[in-house]
C-alpha cells in the first residue's frame, strides 16, 4: 500500500512524531509512505494559501492509495464541514484525520481529560495548590475550550473556587503569554500558587515572565503546560505537562488506513489517552536532578526513547550538518542548471540522501497566493539518482504529464520506501518539486537540505536565464556592430562608382595624412576634374555620363597605386591621396594616365572620349589640412585644364 | 587591546574549549578578541580549494590585533612543522603564543600528561584491581601518542605488572574503523584482558561499541578508558573514564601569556598545564543508574558538571536543533531575495535571532583570482557593503569608499562598533576571493555559527554574482541601444548628401521609391521631377569649386522654396537633382517652374555672388501602370533636356536679338 501523509514541515515536532508512528507501521507492513511537505496551506482570513497547497494535487490514485492528515493543525480555523469538503475536493481516496473528528471521515481524537485531570488533581493533592490562575489563548478552538472546561470541572469537584480575575488570555506564542501577564508587574502581585496553561508554549512564556520578576519556580509558583513538546523537556526548569502519544496516533492512523484499503470497516472515531508528565516546574523532580527526567501519572520514571544516547544523536547531527556545509561550499555561483546538475551529483554523495528525483516544470511558475490556479502539465526529470541501483539521469529534456503523476512511468521504481515530496520554490516562483528517500537522519537536516536545494536550483535557473539573456544580447551586439560597420562603409561610399564619397574621402584621407606626417612622411593631394562630362551628359544623356564617370574611375584606379586613396568629391570631381609620391613620379603618372585614357578611347565603343585634368598639392608636417590642400590642388588642376584647352585650341 | 586567535574550525570541541578559555581571559581583562576563522592548512595537492581558508590570516597584523594565540596542535595536520613554521612567519610582528606544539621561538602552552595519566593507570590497578591490560592507540607519527604509550608502560612496569605485547592494538582515528583493530578477537571468549586503556576517547567509544556487540558488559566484564574528555564522555549513557586535558585552562593561560608578552614581560619557553583524570561509569566508579553525577576526581570526590557556554548537554542538543530551525526559517525567508540589497534586509533580521549583534560585509574592489598555494596576493582596496551594530543603533549600507584593507579590516570609524568577541572569515568560492565578513560571536552553539558562515557565504556570493550578471546585461542592453541609435544615424547619413543635406542618389532612390509605391497603393498620383543646373561647369571653371559648391547649396534652397516641405528632394550627381511630389499634377508643375524661375531671378538680383543661377526641370506623372522610379527619372531627364534645349534656344535667340 502507498500511504500519503500531509504535513506542514517534516521537521516540525508534532509532524515528525506522527511520521515516526506511521513510519513504524509502514516498516512492518512493507508499505510505501509519501510525505507531502505542504507548508502552510491556510493563509490569512481562513482562506487557502494556494501556493503551498499546490502539492495536494499529487494526492490521487496515481500516486497513493489513501492519506492521513493532521487536520487540527493543518486547517486551523476551518469549520469541520469545510475541512470535509476540502478533502473530498482533493480526492475520493480513503482518509484518516488526526486531531479532530470530522463526520464522514475516520478520525483519531484525544481523550484530553484523562491526562489533564490527573495533572491538576496531582497539583491539588501532592503540591497543595489552592489558588489557581489559568492562561489560555483568547480565541479558543474546540480542544483548548475543552481543556478550560476540564480545568474548571476539576476545581469544582475539589471545592476550589476559580477567581475569574485570574484568567489570562493571549494567543499561541510565548510572547503573547508575556503580554497577557503584563498586568502582573512584581513578585508581590502574584497572589496564586499555580498557573495552569493550555499549551506548553504559553507555559514557557509564563515561566520566562515570572522568573524575570524574581519568582522562584516551582517553590513560589507552579507552572503547568499541555503537549509535552521537546522544549518542555529542556526548559529551565523542565516543564510539567500532558503528553499525547503522537507516535501511537501516527501508527494507529496508518493501521486504520490500511484496513480501509483492504476494504475492512474501521471505527469512525478512535480515542487516544493522554498522560501527565511531571517534571521540575511542579516540584516532582529536584532542580539539580538529571534534567530530562520525567514521571508519569503513577509517579514512575518515563523511559523516553528520545533520551537514549542524546549525545550520540548530537554528534550525528553535527556531522550531518558538516556534510551540508560541504554541499554549500561546493556550489559555484556561476553555474546554470545544466552545470549545477553535474555538481549536484558529486555533492549529493557527501550527504546521506541516496535516492532523489528532481522534476522541473517546463518553465517556472508564479502562482498567485490567493487565486486558485492551474499547475503546468509539463515537467521533466532534471535530476534522478539511486545510489544503490547505481542509476543516474540528468537533464532529461523529455516532458511528461505531471498534472497527475509525480514522475513518468519509467521512473516509478525510484518511488518506494519513505519519500518526502517538497516544492521547489523561491521568490514566490515555483520551479518544480523534488522527492527523496527519508532515512534516519534528523528531520531538520532534510528541511535544511530542501531549503538549500530550492535556493540553489532557483539560483541556477535564474543564472541560466541571465546567461541566455546575455547570449542573446551578445549576438545582437555583434549583429549591430556588423550592421554598423557596413552602414559606416555605405555612408562613406559613392554609390555609382563604389569608391569613397566626399565624406568618406575627407575623413579617411585626413587621417592618413596625420599618420604619415607623424612618421615624417610627405606626399601629394591630387585634385582631378573630368573634361567634358557636361557635354557627354547633354549630348548622350545622364546614363552615358554615368558610364563615363565609372570608366574614368577605372582608369584612375589603374593609374595610381592600390595603396592610394581615391574619392569622388562631386559630379566630375575626384581626389587622390598618394603618400610618398614625388613630383617627378606624379609627372610620370600624369603621362601614364593620358596613355591609359588614350588606350580606352581607342578601344571603346562609346561615342565619347575621356580625359581628366589633375593638379597636386604637397602635404607635410606644416601643411596638413586636407580642405586647404584640396583647394590648392584644385587651383593647380585648373591651370592644367587651361593648358589642355589651349593645347586643344592650338590643335 | 585586541587578542587574535586562529581557529581551524569553530565546530570542533578542541577549539570550542580553547576559545572558552581565551574568551574568559579576555572578559576578565576587558580585552577584545578577534577570531580568524580558518582551517588547518592542507597540502595544496589535495586539489580542493581549502587553501583559501588560510587566506584570512592575511589580515593578521599589528593594526588589527595586538597579540596572537596560535593553537598549533589543531592547525598542524598533513603538513610538516617546518612548513607550518614558514606559514606563521609573518604573524610574528605581534607577540605570539603557541598552544600544544612549540613553533619558532614562541612561548608554548602544553598539557603535561604524565602525572594525570599515571594516576589513571594507578587507579585501575589499585581500585579496580586490573592486572591484565590491553592498550589501543592510533597509527600516528605524532609525539603525543608516543608519550602516552610510554607513560602507560612505565606505570605498569613501576607497579610490577607485566604487559603482554600481543595486547597492543592499533587503530585509525575514526570511531567506525575500530573493528579492524581487533582482528584477533572474534568472540567474547577471545578476550584475555580485564582492562583496555585507549589513547583517545574516539577509539575508546569505538572499542566499547565493538565489545558490546560481542556481548561484553562494561565495566563488569571489561573496563575501558579514554583520553581527552570530549563532551561525549560525560553525556554518553555509559559515561567514559578518561583524562581531561584541561583545554580551556590552556586557552586561558595562552591568552594571559600573550597579554603579558604584549606588556613586555618575559616568559619561559614552555608553560605546562596538568591533565586531570576523571572516573566515571566505564571503570565502575559511577553506578549505571547514577544520572546525577558527572565524574569523580583522584580523591574520589564528585566533580561538578563543567559549564561550557558552547557545551553539549542534552539541553544544548535541543537548543542546537532549535538554532538550526531558526537558520532554516532564515533560509526559507531568504528565498524571497536574489539581489544583494534584499539579502541584507534578511540578514539584518536573522542576525538578532541567533544572537549576533554586530556584523560587517566587506567586498574587495575586484574579486581576486588565486592560484593554489599559501602565498596570497594582499588585497589592497575594499569597501564596506554593509555594517551594523544593533546595540549601538549603527548601520551603514553600500559605503563605496575604498579603504586599504591590507592594513585594517575596517575603516577606523566603524572599527569601534566591533568590540567584544568577533569572528572574521573570507568570502570565497572556488579560487575566487570576494571579500570577508566580520561578526560578533554570540552565545549560541558555535557549530551554528559555523554553519551560518557557509549559508551566508554561499548566499552572498550568489547574490553578488547575480547582481553582477544583471548589471552586465543591463550595460550590454544599453550598449546595444546606443548602437541602434548610432546605426540609425549612420543609416540616415548613408542616404544624405553631405554638401546640401538633402538625400543623395541612394537615399533618394530608396525613399522616393517607397513613397511612390505607397502613393500608388492608396491611389494617389503625382510627379517625378528631374533638374539639371545650368552652367555649373562654367561656375566651377571660372570661380573655382568652392563657388560651385555654394551655387549648388543655393540652388537646393531655391528648389525647396519652390516645392513643398513634404516633397522628397535628392541630389543625384554633381548638378543633377530629383524631386518626388505627390498629389501634384503636371499642370501645377508648370506654375512651379514659373515660381522657380522667379525665385532664381530674385536671387540673381540680390546675391553678392559673381555667378547666376538657373535650372532646367523636366517632369513626368507616375501612375499605377508606371511607378518604376528609375524609368520615371529617365523620362523626366528627357523632358528636362528638352526644356534645357528650349532655354538654350531662347538664350541664343535672346543673344541674337541682342
Amino acid at each position: 500500500m502507498r500511504i500519503g501523509f500531509l504535513v506542514h514541515d517534516i521537521d516540525g515536532e508534532y509532524s515528525y512524531s506522527l511520521f515516526e508512528g506511521i513510519s513504524r507501521f509502514c516498516d512492518e507492513k512493507k508499505s510505501d509512505l509519501f510525505v507531502f511537505n505542504i507548508g502552510t496551506p491556510m493563509g490569512k482570513e481562513r482562506s487557502l494559501n494556494h501556493k503551498d497547497w499546490t502539492l495536494s494535487r499529487f494526492i490521487n490514485e496515481a500516486n497513493v492509495d489513501g492519506f492521513i492528515v493532521p487536520s487540527t493543525t493543518m486547517f486551523h480555523g476551518l469549520e469541520k464541514f469545510e475541512i470535509y469538503n476540502l478533502f473530498r475536493q482533493i480526492s475520493d481516496l480513503p482518509i484518516v484525520s488526526i486531531g479532530c473528528e470530522i463526520p464522514g471521515i475516520p478520525s483519531i481524537v484525544l481523550n484530553q481529560k484523562k491526562g489533564y485531570k490527573n495533572i491538576i488533581e496531582h497539583l491539588i493533592d501532592v503540591h497543595k495548590c489552592n489558588r489557581f490562575a489559568f492562561l489560555t489563548p483568547e480565541k479558543r478552538n474546540e480542544d483548548i475550550e475543552e481543556r478550560f472546561t476540564i480545568f474548571k470541572d476539576v476545581l469544582n469537584e475539589h471545592n476550589i473556587v476559580f477567581d475569574e480575575s485570574k484568567l489570562f488570555e493571549g494567543s499561541y506564542t510565548m510572547i503573547s503569554a508575556r503580554n497577557a501577564l503584563s498586568s502582573i508587574k512584581s513578585k508581590e502581585d502574584v497572589d496564586f500558587n499555580c498557573i495552569v496553561c493550555t499549551t506548553d508554549e504559553l507555559a514557557l512564556g509564563a515561566m520566562e515572565h515570572f522568573t524575570q520578576l524574581g519568582v522562584s519556580i516551582p517553590h513560589e509558583l507552579i507552572v503547568v503546560g499541555f503537549d509535552d513538546t521537546k522544549k518542555s523537556q529542556y526548559s529551565e526548569p523542565t516543564l510539567t505537562t500532558v503528553n499525547q502519544s503522537k507516535k501511537s496516533q501516527g501508527y494507529l492512523a496508518a493501521e486504520m488506513l490500511f484496513s480501509m484499503h483492504k476494504s475492512k470497516s474501521v471505527k469512525p472515531v478512535h480515542v487516544m489517552d493522554t498522560e501527565g508528565r511531571r517534571r521540575q516546574s511542579c516540584g516532582c523532580i529536584r532542580l539539580n536532578d538529571y534534567n530530562t527526567l520525567s514521571l508519569d501519572d503513577r509517579g514512575k520514571v518515563v523511559q523516553s526513547k528520545d533520551n537514549v544516547d542524546t549525545s550520540l544523536k548530537y554528534l550525528m547531527l553535527q556531522s550531518e550538518l558538516y556534510h551540508l556545509q560541504f554541499f554549500l561550499e561546493a556550489r559555484q555561483a556561476n553555474h546554470n542548471l545544466i552545470q549545477y546538475a553535474a555538481l549536484l551529483n558529486e555533492s549529493l554523495a557527501r550527504i546521506k540522501i541516496k535516492r532523489i528525483i528532481i522534476c522541473l516544470y517546463k518553465s517556472a511558475q508564479k502562482p498567485d497566493e490567493h487565486a486558485n490556479y492551474e499547475l503546468p502539465k509539463e515537467a521533466y526529470i532534471y535530476f534522478a539518482k539511486d545510489e544503490d541501483k547505481n542509476l543516474l539521469c540528468m537533464n532529461r529534456q523529455e516532458y511528461f504529464d505531471c498534472s497527475k503523476k509525480l514522475v513518468s512511468d519509467d521512473f516509478s521504481c525510484f518511488l518506494s520506501g519513505k519519500i518526502l515530496v517538497f516544492n521547489l520554490e523561491y521568490s514566490r516562483i515555483q520551479y518544480g518539486y523534488m522527492m527523496f528517500e527519508i532515512t534516519d537522519v534528523e528531520p531538520i537536516i532534510y528541511r535544511l537540505f530542501c531549503a538549500i536545494l530550492s535556493k540553489q536550483i532557483s539560483h541556477s535557473y535564474e543564472v541560466g536565464i541571465k546567461q541566455e539573456e546575455k547570449h542573446e544580447l551578445d549576438r545582437r551586439n555583434k549583429e549591430l556592430m556588423k550592421a554598423g560597420v557596413s552602414l559606416m562603409n555605405l555612408s562613406r561610399t559613392d554609390e555609382l562608382t563604389g569608391i569613397l564619397n566626399r565624406r568618406g574621402f575627407m575623413s579617411a584621407a585626413q587621417q592618413e595624412i596625420y599618420l604619415a606626417t607623424d612618421i615624417g612622411k610627405t606626399g601629394l593631394v591630387i585634385y582631378g576634374d573630368m573634361d567634358g562630362l557636361k557635354e557627354i551628359n547633354d549630348r548622350y544623356g545622364h546614363d552615358a555620363g554615368d558610364r563615363a564617370i565609372i570608366a574614368e574611375v577605372e582608369i584612375l584606379t589603374k593609374t595610381f597605386r592600390s595603396a592610394d586613396t581615391i574619392g569622388r568629391l562631386g559630379g566630375d570631381e575626384f581626389a587622390i591621396l598618394s603618400i610618398s609620391l614625388s613630383e617627378e613620379t606624379f609627372g610620370l603618372l600624369k603621362e601614364k594616365l593620358e596613355a591609359n585614357c588614350a588606350e580606352w578611347n581607342r578601344n571603346t565603343k562609346e561615342p565619347f572620349s575621356l580625359s581628366i585634368s589633375l593638379g597636386a598639392a604637397r602635404f607635410d608636417d606644416e601643411d596638413f589640412d586636407l580642405s586647404s590642400l584640396l583647394k590648392k590642388a584644385d587651383v593647380e588642376q585648373y591651370k592644367e585644364k587651361r593648358r589642355h584647352k589651349e593645347e586643344r585650341g592650338k590643335l | 587591546m585586541t587578542l587574535g586567535y586562529i581557529t581551524s574550525g569553530l565546530e570542533t570541541e578542541y577549539n570550542q574549549a580553547l576559545i572558552e578559555g581565551v574568551s574568559k581571559f579576555c572578559r576578565d581583562f576587558s580585552m577584545d578578541l578577534l577570531i580568524f576563522a580558518s582551517h588547518y592548512p592542507l597540502p595544496t595537492s589535495t586539489g580542493s580549494f581549502y587553501y583559501q581558508k588560510w587566506a584570512i590570516t592575511n589580515f593578521i597584523n599589528k593594526n588589527n590585533i595586538d597579540a596572537l594565540v596560535i593553537p598549533s596542535g589543531g592547525l598542524i595536520h598533513g603538513i610538516s612543522k617546518q612548513e607550518f613554521d614558514y606559514l606563521v612567519e609573518d604573524f610574528m610582528e605581534v607577540p605570539t603564543v603557541s598552544i600544544a606544539i612549540p613553533i619558532r621561538d614562541m612561548t608554548t602552552v602544553v598539557a603535561n600528561p604524565t602525572v594525570g595519566f599515571r594516576n589513571l593507570i594507578t587507579h585501575l590497578l589499585e581500585k579496580h584491581k586490573c592486572r591484565k591490560f590491553a592498550y589501543l592507540t592510533v597509527h600516528s607519527t605524532s609525539e603525543e601518542f608516543q608519550v602516552r604509550k610510554s607513560i602507560f608502560l612505565d606505570t605498569l612496569a613501576y607497579n610490577g605488572v607485566k604487559f603482554d605485547e600481543k595486547n597492543l592494538f592499533y587503530g585509525n582515528h575514526l570511531f567506525g574503523s575500530i573493528k579492524a583493530s581487533f582482528e584477533r578477537i572474534k568472540n567474547k571468549s577471545d578476550i584475555d584482558f580485564d582492562c583496555l586503556v585507549c589513547a583517545t576517547d574516539e577509539i575508546a567509544f569505538g572499542a566499547i561499541d565493538y565489545f558490546t556487540r560481542l556481548g561484553v558488559r562494561i565495566p563488569e566484564d571489561l573496563i575501558v578508558t579514554g583520553f581527552d574528555d570530549t563532551k561525549r564522555c560525560s553525556q554518553n549513557l555509559l559515561s567514559l573514564t578518561t583524562v581531561n586535558q584541561n583545554t580551556s585552562e590552556q586557552g586561558y593561560l595562552a591568552a594571559k601569556t600573550a597579554y603579558e608578552k604584549y606588556l613586555g614581560k618575559i616568559h619561559p619557553s614552555v608553560i605546562e598545564v596538568q591533565v586531570i583524570p576523571k572516573y566515571r561509569k566505564s571503570c565502575g566508579c559511577l553506578k549505571h543508574n547514577d544520572y546525577v553525577h558527572n565524574a569523580m576526581d583522584v580523591d574520589y570526590n564528585y566533580i561538578p558538571e563543567e559549564k561550557f557556554e558552547s557545551s553539549s548537554s542534552i539541553r544544548d542538543y535541543f537548543n542546537f536543533q532549535d538554532g538550526l530551525t531558526k537558520i532554516q526559517y532564515f533560509l526559507d525567508d531568504l528565498q524571497n531575495s536574489v539581489s544583494l540589497k534584499s539579502l541584507i534586509e534578511k540578514l539584518e533580521k536573522g542576525a538578532v535571532e541567533i544572537d549576533i549583534k554586530q556584523f560587517a560585509i566587506c567586498f574587495f574592489k575586484e574579486p581576486i583570482q588565486t592560484t593554489p598555494g599559501y602565498i596570497f596576493e594582499k588585497p589592497s582596496a575594499a569597501y564596506v557593503y554593509y555594517a551594523q551594530n544593533s546595540e549601538r543603533d549603527f548601520k551603514i549600507t553600500e559605503d563605496y569608499f575604498y579603504f586599504d584593507c591590507s592594513r585594517d579590516l575596517l575603516p577606523a570609524a566603524y572599527k569601534k562598533f566591533f568590540y567584544g568577541r568577533n569572528v572574521v572569515y573570507l568570502l570565497y568560492q572556488g579560487n575566487i576571493q570576494y571579500g570577508y565578513v566580520i561578526y560578533g560571536l554570540g552565545k549560541k552553539n558555535f557549530s551554528l555559527y559555523k554553519f551560518l558562515q557557509y549559508v551566508v557565504s554561499s548566499t552572498l556570493i550568489e547574490s553578488y554574482e547575480y547582481t553582477k550578471k544583471e548589471l552586465e546585461n543591463k550595460n550590454l542592453d544599453k550598449k546595444n541601444l546606443n548602437l541602434v541609435s548610432k546605426n540609425n544615424s549612420l543609416m540616415a547619413l548613408s542616404k544624405i548628401d553631405e554638401l546640401t543635406g538633402i538625400l543623395n542618389r541612394r537615399g533618394f532612390m530608396l525613399t522616393a521609391q517607397q513613397q511612390l509605391s505607397i502613393a500608388v497603393d492608396v491611389g494617389k498620383m503625382g510627379i517625378v521631377v528631374y533638374g539639371d543646373m545650368d552652367g555649373l561647369k562654367y561656375i566651377n571653371d571660372t570661380y573655382g569649386h568652392d563657388a560651385g559648391d555654394r551655387a549648388i547649396i543655393a540652388e537646393v534652397e531655391l528648389l525647396k522654396k519652390t516645392f513643398r516641405a513634404a516633397d522628397t528632394f535628392g541630389r543625384l550627381g554633381g548638378d543633377e537633382f530629383a524631386i518626388l511630389s505627390i498629389s501634384v499634377s503636371l499642370r501645377t508643375f508648370e506654375f512651379l517652374k514659373e515660381k522657380l524661375k522667379d525665385l532664381c531671378d530674385e536671387w540673381n538680383a540680390t546675391s553678392n555672388e559673381p555667378f547666376k543661377l538657373s535650372i532646367s526641370l523636366g517632369a513626368v506623372e507616375f501612375s499605377s501602370e508606371m511607378y518604376d522610379l528609375s524609368e520615371l527619372l529617365k523620362m523626366a531627364d528627357e523632358e528636362q533636356y528638352k526644356e534645357k534645349r528650349k532655354h538654350k534656344d531662347g538664350q541664343r535667340k535672346q543673344d541674337e536679338k541682342n
